[in-house]
């Protein structure tokens, strides 16, 4: 161990009296070194110096006679300042607070109540729809207004189909119209844009609200509105139909 | 004056159910180390007489928080430091007392002067380290040089731990040890030449 070191573990352990049999090698080290008996040395006299310093600060151990009576007359006065009223208040304090978050929770309640909007969604077109929204035209096309069209039967629970006024310009999107539409009504409402027929693809799809009563069944299309049959078929019977865009 | 041994049979149950007596007996009890702990930070009679009226004040208002079963020394120390702190650090700086400028003019004639004279500049030199230490180390030397509490005790007041109450220690004796010049660092009387040690 180094005298620097021995000196600092010997400081600490003459400083809190720790020192015992344990401490054997500091104390040889001790007798031996001519500058750590200085330094402990000079530790124990610093000691003695700082309790005289603090001595000399308390030369009136007593505080003056009359001190108790102010005390005493302090003590028994009401209490004064912002924590007393706090303290006097605080039953009435606690009911205005509980009145006023309960008033606060009902008006949040209502504001998160009437701001809420139920979006309608496809059940079946998770990924198409996301993949139309990604673009420009297929958001341009999401906010075009739609039509409903005239329900002949009032009287059967049957779904509303919308159509949309007009086509996406994105052709991807278009196609996904295109072929949706076909499978609810026999009038294609929207064109595609021209190109070159690459294959004839249709998605089987129904647009059903729940409201209705239909519930979450997926209702047929009525009448001629049902697709050809061997369009159906070809849609099943083509590997690509199913898979993601 | 220790913690344990400090605790009059059930003043503090008197206390709490409004015996005045009580509550005199209480501050008698502990008047002293509690003004003397004022004291010895503020260095002011009168601001410690302030410091030891407001902490009995909210020992009274309190009473019904302290617990019986142990002393309320420690309470009182902790409340009395804080209020010390909060006041001291209003005024910023500490004003000379007027006692210790009594005390530097009057010496004992019965020492020899020269030691009379290095004493005194010791002495000096460790009240102005004492004042200018961090309140926490000063707060410690205090408890354990001036009032002789132990190591556990000083660190329950202090509320901290004994190893954190050493290291207070430790830095604020290494604190007081720097501003003494170098050629006071050897006792005085003990040293028969100066040593200067370089390392």
């Amino acid at each position: 161990m180094s005298c620097r070191r021995i000196s600092r573990e010997l400081l600490w352990l003459a400083r809190f009296g720790e020192l015992g049999p344990s401490s054997a090698p500091h104390l040889d080290h001790l007798a031996d070194c001519h500058n750590c008996r200085d330094e402990v040395g000079f530790d124990r006299a610093l000691v003695q110096q700082l309790r005289i310093a603090l001595a000399e600060r308390i030369e009136q151990p007593a505080p003056s006679p009359d001190a108790w009576d102010v005390i005493l007359e302090r003590a028994q006065a009401p209490e004064r300042g912002l924590r007393a009223f706090l303290h006097n208040q605080a039953g009435v304090l606690a009911a205005r607070l509980r009145t006023a978050t309960a008033i606060t929770a009902m008006a949040l309640a209502g504001i998160i109540a009437t701001s809420t909007q139920v979006s309608i969604t496809h059940p079946q077109a998770e990924s198409a729809e996301t993949e139309v929204l990604t673009s420009a035209a297929g958001e341009l096309f999401e906010r075009q207004p739609l039509l409903s069209r005239v329900r002949t039967d009032r009287g059967s629970q049957v779904p509303v189909p919308y159509l949309a006024v007009a086509g996406p310009s994105d052709p991807e999107a278009a196609f996904l119209v295109s072929a949706t539409l076909a499978a609810v009504g026999s009038t294609p409402v929207v064109e595609a844009p021209a190109e070159p027929p690459a294959e004839e693809t249709t998605i089987k799809s129904t647009v059903s609200l729940g409201a209705t009563g239909g519930g979450s069944k997926p209702l047929e299309p009525e009448g001629e509105a049902s697709p050809p049959a061997e369009a159906s078929d070809h849609a099943l019977s083509d590997p690509s139909a199913g898979e993601p865009f | 004056m220790p913690l344990e041994a400090s605790q009059p049979e059930s003043l503090v149950e008197r206390m709490q159910s409004g015996d005045l007596d009580a509550f005199e007996e209480f501050f008698n009890t502990f008047k002293r180390p509690v003004y003397a702990t004022a004291l010895a930070i503020t260095r002011d009679p009168f601001l410690a007489e302030e410091v030891l009226q407001d902490c009995f004040v909210k020992a009274y208002r309190v009473r019904e928080r302290l617990d019986p079963a142990r002393s309320p020394l420690p309470w009182l120390q902790r409340v009395t430091i804080n209020l010390c702190y909060s006041r001291v650090s209003r005024r910023r700086t500490l004003a000379e007392p007027i006692t210790s400028l009594i005390t530097n003019l009057v010496v004992d004639l019965a020492a020899r002067p020269d030691q009379v004279v290095e004493s005194r500049e010791v002495l000096e030199v460790l009240q102005r380290g004492i004042d200018a230490l961090p309140p926490k180390q000063q707060t410690a030397v205090i408890l354990y040089y001036l009032h002789g509490y132990s190591l556990a005790e000083a660190a329950e007041i202090a509320d901290c731990n004994v190893g954190t109450m050493k290291s207070r220690l430790h830095y604020a004796l290494k604190a007081l040890r720097v501003r003494l010049p170098v050629e006071r660092r050897v006792p005085v009387g003990t040293a028969a030449t100066v040593r200067v040690t370089t390392r």
